[in-house]
């Protein structure tokens, strides 16, 4: 019980933050999620992952109007450095709420991979 | 596990450390981000070699998690004697101070917090 209180509490703040940051975040659907399914949909991880990389433009503005799919690659098609790419995963994990692994982040190049992921894993929410 | 791949490990270890240390204040989270950012493209401390460099990285993280304690004004109104909320968190190091607690033990001190924002001139 007091593990679930613990949850909701840290989820607050970063919500607070997106909110800050301009991104709308429905705050009673992403409870509602957490009160009720243990793992995230695809397709729900994938806006989600798209939302941020849309959010994420502050060294190229052009990615927000840039057709994002699964098969989209971090470097290739969205022109992002290695340093971005870090910024970029640690952002995503700050969605998630949950820590990529070193040796997983290392690898994912694309929207897709990272998907999959996140899907996967059964701390996201 | 080549250098690159360290440095960029390292890079991210400081960027989730700031998340920990500077939560709800995003002025300075963003802030401390764009130096780590500065501090991964133009080295602080050039004398030091990639090695070097990595490790600080690495440390500056861990002295992030460990050893920065946010504070919160509670009562603005009482400006002679502020009291602030300390966020002390699960990583925060908290040293082995049975003789500072015990209550029969009095310590005569002038020492104070001094509290300051970044944005503070001293």
């Amino acid at each position: 019980m007091f593990r679930s209180v613990c949850r909701i509490s840290s989820r607050i703040a970063p919500s607070a933050y997106r909110t800050m940051m301009g991104r709308p975040v429905i705050a009673n659907t992403i409870l509602a999620q957490r009160f009720y399914s243990a793992n995230l949909s695809k397709d729900q991880v994938s806006q989600r992952v798209i939302d941020v990389i849309k959010a994420f433009d502050k060294n190229s503005p052009t990615i927000a109007n840039k057709q994002i799919s699964s098969d989209t690659q971090f470097h290739k098609d969205l022109g992002l450095d290695s340093l971005d790419t870090v910024e970029l995963l640690v952002a995503i994990e700050e969605e998630f709420d949950i820590e990529i692994p070193d040796k997983v982040a290392d690898d994912l190049r694309s929207v897709g991979e990272t998907v999959d992921y996140i899907a996967s894993n059964p701390d996201a929410n | 596990m080549s250098t690159r791949l360290k440095a960029l490990n390292a890079y991210r270890h400081g960027l989730r450390a700031t998340r920990v240390a500077f939560q709800n204040d995003t002025e300075v989270l963003i802030a401390a981000r764009a130096k780590m950012r500065s501090g991964m493209l133009c080295p602080p401390n050039p004398k030091l070699n990639t090695e070097e460099q990595i490790q600080h990285l690495e440390d500056v993280a861990v002295f992030l998690r460990r050893n920065l304690v946010q504070g919160k004004k509670v009562d603005g109104t009482n400006t002679k004697e502020p009291r602030y909320h300390l966020n002390i968190h699960k990583d925060t190091e908290l040293g082995d101070n049975e003789t500072v607690a015990d209550p029969t033990v009095k310590v005569k001190t002038k020492l104070r917090a001094r509290p300051f924002k970044c944005s503070d001139k001293r």
